[in-house]
């Protein structure tokens, strides 16, 4: 049996927002059995108020680090979330002192067991924890007093785990403001019904299998993600390596040719070296040859010059040197002609005296001195020199020649390769571009091998999960549904004097959604949840309202308050209901009927409740107190308004208009009893 | 009439040494050093070899044959010979020197003949007169480098053109004599292997920033220095 807190006591103290009546006091409240009206104009703290009701019990911690006002996802935290910091820093961020003295004292009844929590207003630490007015021993650390007063509320409350509290306290006891569902929040649904039916072991043990499900499904799925990831990118490696095949064999083939070329101009180099030096060796025969044929020649052509220098005294020396080089070369210098017979005939003619130009007989000559014979032996000897000399030098000059030729050949054929080097250097270059990364193929497969494992690893978990948990739900259906009938009736009562319209609850099933993306039928669990059905006007039958957004927003809020109400009836025993603002979506019809129906909850056993007005529509409040205590005067039923247009710090519209809001506070309190 | 490219390699080659006395002679001719003994006629063929890159010219003949009584190009003194039969140069004191291996160079006094018909029109396409005239227009420029260097020989006192080329940079070193020293023929490094041409560089090192040595001046410092050098100063 679940046992929802009975608010007795609030104590507010140092928190500027809330200096009192007189200044200092602070808030000082006693929560009596039935309605508490938090009155106050727009600014003056009642959602302040109500929220450091809420954090008295939750400290910094709640659903979600935002405060857990949002629609709940379909798992719930294993333990309970840290506040960010601002909304640890809520209460401090709100005054100028930074709330550094402010506390809360609340007190409230849990079954039979008085308890009263002291928090600082600042950072929402725990002060003191009472139960029973025996303050509990806490240790020094901050998270270890919170964990120790998280488990001892949870297990005076009831429940499986705080996490549960925190369920319970937004989705059930309290309805604020940003009215986080309990009926159209299917999750919140759920979980309640989890939380308020299963034992507290298998609560938790639900809580945990729908936690463990959805990892094992997330991780599994993030796996599969990578899979595919890892598929794609061994697929395209598994296509390069194949187009790789190719380039490799092609690389190949071009590498053998390209270090054909470099073995080809490693020789090339190794014999143009040995070239050049042939070639310099010859060029230096040759130079050599030239100059002692020249040398030879010129010891021939000094011999004839000077017997015809001796024979032809006063001959030009242009004329004896043309006549010496055909005598002593056979060659001729006007037309450049091999004339051996021209110069057998002038040796003939020299040798008899004659003229060696015309011919004449030495006693028809006029210039001639005297006749010389030639020194033939000595001639002779170097006509022998310049023969040798002459074919040296043209042997010289053929091997010279073919030497250059061969070495400029070569140098042709290195230059070739070396060009052809270079285009297979580049080419083979651009080749290795083309071939995959580092990361093979096969890598890929390990990868893939080794992800699929853990694919199946975490699907095997999952089914376990699942499996697990279907047949908890199956075994359990029974105690979750045991109650049923029992809510359907609170239900259909609270729901009569709240809504004009008809309407009922139904019970039904519902697949939660813990896998992103379930597949078969096995994969789905069955857990048993309520709809609303209503009457519209224009049909005689229920329809069925899953969703919010299919019924009015004042339908929705008051189907979800006697969702919760029924929830209080049936689980909860008392419980004070804490309901920010009800008339906020109401008309005045509305409102007066809901004001009943309010009153008649906080009228039921030792039930209260606690509503705020901004008295904008202070006609609810009138209802309330006319529905709670018809017969009491304002007096009385203002002992049960906490006035904040009192106690709270007076903002603009109140120090200017403060008279006024104090009497339409106290019209709307009597309403027709003064 | 045959054009030159019908003509066999070695008669292009002939042809081309011909053309090369006769501009040689033409710059000797034009700063008045003629007739060149045999020897300064070689030894001014191989000045203007080495010195060709100062003119960002390349050498006529990469190369030469070191022998004692200096540079001596067999293949150009047939062409000398040749010209003069041919009535384009002139030979004085024809003679015949022994040399030391018994053998005998031909030796004379050589000018352009310029009583032939042929010579002044020859010159012209040469390049060696008015630059319209010249069928290459390059060869203007390879002219003027002659008479450039002619010039500078000039200012040494006329045995000393033939001297000059045993402290000549390129011809002292490196090669032993009855060597081929090599300075543009199959060398790999372009100019640098051309120490002639290093030193004409090295001029400039002596000069203020501002001032830049031309062409020209390197020659006649070079020429200077020579003279300098046979003089072991």
């Amino acid at each position: 049996m679940v046992r929802l807190p009975v608010l007795t006591n609030l104590r507010v103290q140092g928190y500027e927002m809330f200096p009192g009546k007189p200044t200092g006091k602070g808030i000082s409240w006693s929560f009596q059995p039935g309605v508490t009206v938090v009155a106050g104009i727009n600014g003056l703290g009642k959602t302040t108020l109500l929220t450091i009701i809420l954090r008295s019990f939750t400290g910094p911690y709640d659903l979600s680090g935002d405060g857990g006002t949002g629609a709940l996802n379909v798992v719930l935290p294993e333990k309970p979330v840290p506040l960010s910091s601002q909304h640890t820093r809520f209460f401090q961020r709100r005054v100028s002192d930074g709330a550094e003295r402010a506390k809360v004292t609340l007190s409230a009844t849990i079954g039979d067991v008085a308890v009263t929590i002291t928090r600082l207003l600042k950072d929402l630490s725990l002060e003191e924890f009472k139960v029973n007015e025996v303050a509990e021993d806490l240790p020094h650390k901050k998270q270890l007093r919170e964990e120790q007063f998280q488990a001892r509320l949870t297990e005076l409350i009831g429940l499986g785990n705080f996490v549960d509290v925190l369920l319970v306290l937004h989705h059930v006891v309290l309805f604020l403001e940003n009215r986080p569902g309990a009926l159209w929040d299917t999750n919140a649904q759920r979980q309640l019904l989890r939380a308020l039916c299963l034992t507290q072991e298998d609560a938790r043990r639900v809580a945990d299998l729908e936690r463990n499900l959805q990892s094992a499904d997330s991780q599994a799925r993030n796996i599969h993600t990578r899979i595919t990831a890892t598929e794609k990118r061994w697929r395209k490696v598994l296509r390069e390596e194949a187009e790789a095949e190719g380039v490799i064999a092609e690389l190949s083939a071009q590498q053998e040719l390209l270090d054909a070329d470099l073995k080809v101009a490693d020789s090339l180099d190794v014999a143009l070296q040995e070239l050049d030096d042939d070639r310099r060796d010859l060029r230096l025969a040759f130079e050599r040859a030239k100059l002692e044929r020249e040398e030879a020649d010129g010891a021939i052509e000094r011999l004839k010059y000077t017997k015809l220098l001796r024979h032809y005294p006063k001959m030009d020396d242009a004329a004896l040197m043309v006549l010496s080089k055909i005598m002593a070369e056979g060659k001729c210098l006007v037309c450049n002609a091999v004339v051996p017979a021209k110069q057998e005939n002038l040796e003939l003619q020299i040798a008899k005296g004659n003229c060696p130009i015309c011919g004449s007989e030495p006693s028809a000559q006029v210039n001639i001195v005297t006749t010389q014979e030639f020194e033939q032996a000595k001639l002779d000897q170097e006509k022998q020199r310049a023969e040798r000399a002459r074919r040296e030098e043209t042997t010289q000059h053929e091997r010279l020649k073919a030497a250059v030729h061969q070495h400029k050949e070569t140098l042709a054929r290195l230059e070739t390769v070396r060009r052809s080097i270079r285009i297979r250097t580049e080419k083979n270059q651009r080749l290795r571009t083309k071939l995959p990364d580092t990361i093979t193929s096969k890598d890929h497969e390990k990868t893939l091998q080794s992800l699929r494992q853990e694919h199946s690893e975490w699907q095997r978990k999952r089914t376990i999960q699942l499996k697990t948990l279907r047949t908890l739900y199956a075994e359990r259906r029974n105690e979750i549904t045991s109650k049923s009938e029992m809510l359907l009736d609170a239900f259909t009562r609270t729901i009569e004097t709240l809504l004009v319209e008809e309407a009922r609850l139904v019970q039904v099933s519902s697949e939660p959604d813990y896998m992103q993306a379930p597949g078969q039928i096995g994969d789905r669990v069955e857990v048993p949840a309520y709809v609303a059905e209503m009457k519209a006007a224009t049909r005689s039958t229920f329809v069925r309202r899953n969703d919010a957004s299919e019924v009015s927003e004042s339908q929705r809020e008051l189907i979800d308050l006697a969702f919760r109400l029924a929830l209080v009836d049936v689980f909860g025993g008392s419980c004070t209901f804490v309901m920010e603002t009800p008339e906020a979506s109401l008309d005045g019809v509305a409102m007066e009927r809901v004001g009943r129906a309010l009153s008649a909850f906080a009228m039921r056993g030792d039930n209260r409740l606690v509503v705020t007005s901004n008295l904008t529509n202070a006609g609810i409040l009138t209802a309330l107190f006319d529905g709670t205590d018809p017969n009491s005067n304002r007096n009385t039923r203002m002992q049960r308004v906490l006035n904040l247009l009192e106690v709270a710090a007076p903002n603009r519209a109140l120090l200017e208009e403060g008279e006024r809001y104090s009497a339409l506070l106290a019209e709307s309190v009597a309403g027709g009893s003064q | 009439m045959m054009s030159i490219c019908e003509l066999s390699d070695q008669h292009q080659a002939k042809l081309r040494r011909q053309c090369r006395v006769l501009l040689l002679l033409d710059a000797a001719e034009q700063v008045g050093i003629t007739p060149l003994l045999s020897a300064r006629l070689h030894a001014f063929a191989y000045l203007a070899d080495v010195l060709s890159p100062v003119w960002g010219l390349s050498p006529f003949d990469g190369k030469v044959y070191k022998s004692d009584g200096g540079p001596r190009y067999t293949d150009l003194q047939e062409e000398i010979d040749s010209l003069v039969v041919l009535g384009l140069v002139s030979v004085w004191n024809l003679g015949y020197e022994k040399r030391p291996d018994k053998g005998a160079r031909i030796t004379g006094s050589y000018g352009l003949n310029f009583d032939s018909d042929h010579l002044k029109d020859i010159l012209g396409i040469l390049g060696a007169r008015l630059p319209d005239q010249a069928i290459i227009d390059a060869d203007c420029n390879l002219h003027r480098f002659l008479v450039e260097l002619a010039g500078a020989l000039a200012t040494l006192p006329d045995d000393q053109i033939e001297l000059s080329t045993a402290v000549d940079a390129t011809y002292r070193v490196p090669a032993q004599l009855n060597d081929v020293v090599d300075f543009a023929e199959w060398t790999a490094n372009g100019w640098d292997s051309n120490p002639t041409w290093r030193l004409t560089e090295r001029f400039q090192k002596f000069l203020p920033e501002e001032t830049k040595l031309r062409s020209g001046e390197k020659l006649y410092l070079y020429a200077a220095y020579l003279g300098r050098a046979i003089h072991g100063v």
